[in-house]
């Protein structure tokens, strides 16, 4: 059997082998990954029950599935880094991430529908599609390709949760003291989510382009 | 948020209004009603008021589902990951997806069958089964108790809507019926794996299906016979992997349900 | 003593009240021109709950004999609670037929035990329309199911149901002649009889 032979890679395959991250870095990150899919998973099932809009309760019920999904992705991608303990590496990325988490979960009440759905879309779910993305650029495209399989997956929700999110806050918001509490309740979030850098802390998009002299 | 909400602080806008199990079950009328021949009481389109009885149904369906979602929603939220697996909380996080879009189709259905959300009444004494601080009775009352009437139910309608030739009634059931077939094979599947090495826990937990089966069974909405609006749909109950002992005994928590509705009704009324 | 006569009197099984009753009887009578001279007798089956309702319209010996469900003037929120909308909704439509059963054009209309079911829904349909036109809240995606619950789930069904929710006078034949447009007229008569709930 005979047959001409091709080059391994084609001409506009241009996936080169370096990347940013080693397996353990890698590990580090789907930990944290794993851990904050997880809290968000909860609370929004928790949520679902809370909340007396409808058409929020509704699109809560299908998000929590997305991200428990999202959990499973990264649950079973730890044992493939070398963790053969998923739990130990399922892990926050510091104690100022708890402490913006425990601040996302904490409304409960009927009326707080406003503050559940900013914690989530406009402040948690953004900084999850920029650890996303950053991991997806800088980690080696054949190397660590199933982590790249996987966050795209991971993305493709994410972009459309935070779509549905967004427009379901658009048309809550519709008084100009709604749109205090929303600002209010994104202001206090965000420096909570400063301080620990990101869901992968410190470096969650990478190094500080001052630094790398970009 | 704290852990455990009590069903009176599930959250609903204006348009729904809660009733009470009691005012049925206590009703004058029941006992009354039940020495006469009102027809079968399994519905078909050639049966009395079938109309208004499939839309009060549908609409019972529909507050079903959303307290059906909000307990798999609290099952993700309430415990620990030391109090339950994570595999188990995954797939409460898959049953809210599939409540969220049986909600979906229940609303689409009641348009179609010219009725309005908040029309009729809500009893939310589906979601008290949910409130279990044990996960493992929690499942047990959820995933088999309320899931296997949601079998019994989702199939009836079916037949109702073969019996109307409505196609798009008997559509929607078929599919909601395959999702509640797989969330009773799941709650029976952690059941055995929770309680594998605890024999006395997994009795408690049957203890309670049994004690939310009597109440589901709704003083005779459920069963076997022409009287039963809602039929035991075994066939399906079997693909769900109940036992036809476990169907014998559901059967017969029915007629004694039944049976106590019909003496508590006569006792309201004072008839003899 | 007035022309209105509702039996029982008073209510015992539910707390509803005679006076108001004969209130919303009198008022849709004179919505609907039923002549002030005719006798309306009013049977409410008051062990009937939601949502076992029914309704019938005949003209028996000059006079108006009604029955209706007690389910029909039950609040659909609260257990065994009048709803005076529910009432004046069906009593309107209730008194629509019997003043039909009063005129030429529905002169040879069987009682109403002997009418199908899918005759009577087109009828009920007829009525519910003309109840909208004279400002009574109707409800015409519920009239449409119940249409096609007896009719069909067809596109000649709901163009039946159109005509129907349009017309302006209709008759006895008219109705029957649309009955035999969906086919309903060629469907095999139930076995279980349409007055089953008044049988005590």
């Amino acid at each position: 059997m005979s047959g001409t032979a091709r080059a391994p890679f084609a001409p506009w395959d241009r996936r080169e082998l370096p990347g940013l991250f080693s397996v353990e870095e890698s590990a580090r990150r789907v930990g944290n990954y794993k851990w904050v899919e997880m809290r968000l998973f909860e609370v929004l099932g928790g949520w679902v029950a809370t909340v007396p809009e409808l058409d929020v309760k509704l699109v809560l019920g299908r998000h929590t599935y997305h991200h428990a999904w999202h959990a499973e992705l990264w649950h079973k991608r730890l044992p493939e880094l070398r963790e053969m303990n998923p739990d130990r590496m399922t892990q926050p990325p510091n104690d100022e991430f708890v402490r913006f988490i425990e601040a996302v979960r904490e409304p409960e009440a009927a009326e707080d529908t406003i503050e559940k759905l900013v914690g989530v879309y406009r402040v948690l779910i953004p900084r999850k599609i920029a650890a996303y993305t950053y991991h997806l650029n800088a980690t080696s495209r054949i190397t660590d390709a199933p982590t790249i399989r996987s966050l795209k997956f991971a993305l493709q929700d994410e972009f459309e949760d935070w779509r549905d999110g967004e427009m379901l806050l658009q048309s809550l918001i519709d008084t100009p003291e709604k749109l205090d509490r929303a600002m209010a309740r994104q202001a206090e979030l965000e420096a909570l989510v400063l301080a620990s850098g990101g869901i992968a802390g410190p470096g969650s998009l990478g190094a500080d382009a001052k630094e790398s002299g970009r | 948020m704290k852990k455990m909400l009590p069903e009176a602080e599930l959250a609903r806008d204006e348009r729904f209004v809660r009733s009470r199990i009691e005012d049925a079950i206590f009703d004058p009328r029941g006992a009354r009603l039940a020495t006469r021949n009102v027809g079968p009481a399994k519905m078909a389109a050639d049966r009395p008021a079938a109309a208004e009885r499939s839309r009060s149904l549908m609409h019972g369906i529909f507050v079903g589902e959303i307290q059906a979602l909000e307990g798999a929603g609290r099952t993700c939220f309430d415990f620990d990951d030391d109090e339950a697996p994570f595999q188990l909380k995954l797939d409460m996080a898959r049953q809210c997806w599939d409540e969220s879009r049986h909600c979906e189709i229940s609303i689409k259905l009641g348009e179609h069958m010219g009725s309005e959300i908040g029309e009729y009444s809500e009893s939310t004494f589906l979601y008290a089964a949910a409130c279990n601080p044990d996960p493992v009775l929690r499942l047990t009352g959820v995933n088999r108790a309320l899931e296997g009437l949601a079998i019994d139910v989702f199939n009836s309608m079916k037949e109702f809507g073969e019996s109307a030739n409505d196609p798009i009634l008997t559509f929607c059931e078929d599919w909601m019926l395959a999702d509640e077939v797989t969330h009773v094979k799941m709650g029976s599947d952690w059941l055995r794996r929770l309680t594998e090495k605890d024999p006395e826990r997994r009795e408690r937990a049957l203890e309670f299906q049994r004690t939310v089966d009597k109440i589901f069974s709704l003083g005779g909405f459920r069963g076997e016979s022409e009287e039963n609006p809602i039929q035991l749909a075994r066939r399906f109950r079997e693909l769900a992997g109940f036992t036809d002992a476990e169907n014998d005994e559901i059967a017969e928590i029915a007629r004694q349900a039944q049976a106590e509705a019909q003496a508590m009704s006569e006792a309201a009324q004072g008839v003899d | 003593m007035g022309r209105v006569h509702i039996t029982p009197n008073p209510f015992t099984v539910v707390p509803y009240e005679i006076p108001v009753i004969e209130g919303l009887v009198e008022e849709a009578a004179a919505l609907v021109g039923f002549p002030s001279d005719v006798e309306i007798d009013l049977e409410i089956d008051e062990d009937l709950p939601h949502p076992l309702v029914g309704t019938a319209s005949d003209v028996v010996g000059g006079r108006a004999v009604l029955w209706m469900s007690g389910g029909n003037l039950e609040d659909t929120h609260r257990t065994r609670q009048f709803s005076e909308a529910a009432a004046r909704r069906d009593l309107t439509q209730m008194l629509l037929r019997a003043n039909d059963r009063l005129s030429e054009g529905f002169a040879s209309a069987p009682p109403d035990v002997d009418l199908t079911l899918a005759e009577r829904v087109a009828w009920d349909v007829y009525a519910h329309t003309r109840a909208g036109r004279l400002g009574i809240a109707t409800r015409p995606d519920k009239m449409r199911y119940d249409f096609r619950l007896q009719h069909g789930f067809s596109d000649a069904a709901d163009a039946s149901f159109d005509r129907l929710w349009d017309a302006q006078s209709l008759t006895w034949d008219g109705l029957r002649e649309i009955c035999k447009e969906t086919g309903a007229a060629d469907r095999p008569v139930s076995k279980v009889p349409t007055d089953l709930l008044r049988h005590k």
